[in-house]
């Protein structure tokens, strides 16, 4: 026997809903239908197109499966949507740029034809967009799935945000920097497993020296993870403090000290992988990019450090 | 009425059916005659909003049911119960208020 209509109707409701339920509503619905079919019939309609008809008036069973579980029909709702939009948005402006002007050094630097470069960075800034948007929707569907009526009961004008004094850190800041240090941590991580060479097996020459994935890589990447939490600290607090000045230049600075730790000792690149450039007894690629990186971690920790404190000073006084 | 219209009034309307569903349902009824009730009541409300409706003020506590099996076709009967009862007064009560309000806000438009 095949099924018919209405089995198959009372069938797509009745799988979404949860077990203890299913019966009696599959139960009441059949009645239901059956009663407006037959008030269909009585009012002169064939029994074939009644039950179509019957079924059509009640409409798309995922509507109904919805009203039954009180689940809301859309992803993000009022309460989050403008939220969402917004730090949309200020990702694509802030992130998108950085990842085009990544993606040109990085091939400009490979050697790749002006082409093939348009060509990859458009790819890739797609392909970030749309990871950028599907992130952040899913974050915010989530959240949608996960609040509590009384998160939004419970609120209080204490609540309210302290409108920035002038001078202060910009939320922009923040995102830019949390931008930047997450590129920075997916480089470290990334350059392990793409570098642009690999050896005659196949396997890939990483950028920066092996060894160090025991104990300096993880704490170059603690540093990243202080930084964005620096980061966030001040954007949260809305000026920069003593404290925040003080955090800052440690966190500069003993990140910057680390660098040159690593590059003047045990090594901070992969012998090998400098050796694929070709060899020369002239210029000495690993030497260059020691120096380079050694002094480029110096000049910006005591850039970063000077930068906290001039901003410091020129915030205005906060209004009593 | 264009789009905007019907969306302003669906939007007056949400709240009506609950308050005509426990008014009618002081006298025990099931989904299907309730839907055909309030339409002819002039309620447009849809199976779709109605039956989860009522499984809703159910779990609230505002309706009791019963399966009654003594016809040929098993139906499920809603009743409202004390709760639901006192609710609609107070939201009956509210919709008075309310209709006096309009008048005064209306004035001479009427």
């Amino acid at each position: 026997m095949t099924a018919t209509l209405t089995d198959r109707y009372v069938y797509a409701v009745a799988r979404s809903l949860p077990e203890a339920r299913r019966d009696d509503v599959e139960r009441e619905l059949r009645a239901t239908i059956a009663d407006d079919v037959d008030a269909r019939v009585d009012g002169g309609a064939p029994t074939g197109e009644a039950e179509r008809a019957a079924l059509t008036a009640l409409g798309d069973p995922a509507r109904l499966v919805a009203g039954y579980l009180d689940r809301p029909l859309h992803l993000i709702g009022p309460t989050y949507y403008l939220a969402w939009v917004r730090l949309l948005r200020l990702l694509a402006v802030v992130v998108l740029p950085i990842v085009a002007a990544t993606s040109v050094l990085g091939h400009l630097i490979g050697g790749t034809p002006p082409g093939g470069i348009f060509g990859a960075t458009i790819g890739l800034l797609i392909s970030v967009a749309v990871h950028l948007a599907f992130w952040t929707a899913f974050v915010f569907w989530l959240m949608e799935r996960t609040k509590q009526s009384a998160d939004l009961d419970s609120w209080t004008v204490d609540e309210l945000p302290t409108p920035p004094v002038k001078g202060a850190p910009p939320f922009s800041d923040m995102i830019a920097s949390v931008a930047f240090l997450v590129v920075a941590a997916v480089a470290i991580v990334g350059q392990q497993f793409w570098s642009g060479f690999s050896d005659a097996s196949g396997a890939v020459i990483p950028a920066l020296e092996p060894g160090l994935w025991t104990w300096a890589i993880p704490i170059l990447l603690a540093f990243i993870a202080a930084e964005i939490g620096f980061a966030v600290w001040l954007w949260k607090a809305g000026r920069w403090t003593p404290a925040h000045v003080v955090v800052n230049i440690v966190l500069a600075l003993g990140a910057a000290a680390f660098v040159v730790i690593l590059v003047t000792g045990p090594g901070m690149y992969n012998p090998e992988w400098f050796a694929q450039f070709g060899a020369d007894d002239e210029i000495d690629p690993l030497h260059i990019a020691n120096v380079v990186t050694g002094v480029a971690a110096v000049g910006i920790g005591l850039w970063d450090s000077v930068d906290g404190i001039v901003k410091a000073i020129r915030q205005r006084p906060r209004r009593s | 009425m264009n789009d905007k219209d019907a969306a302003h009034l669906q939007e007056l309307r949400r709240g009506t059916v609950v308050l005509a569903s426990l008014l009618v349902l002081r006298t025990p009824g099931y989904g299907y005659a309730l839907l055909d009730q309030l339409e002819r009541a002039g309620f447009e409300v849809g199976g779709d909003t109605l039956y989860p409706l009522l499984r809703r003020l159910e779990s609230q506590g505002l309706l009791v049911s019963e399966w009654n099996t003594d016809d040929a076709r098993p139906r499920k009967f809603y009743r409202t119960s004390d709760e639901g009862v006192a609710l609609a007064t107070r939201l009956a009560a509210d919709w008075d208020r309310l209709t006096e309000s309009l008048h005064d806000l209306r004035g001479d438009l009427s």
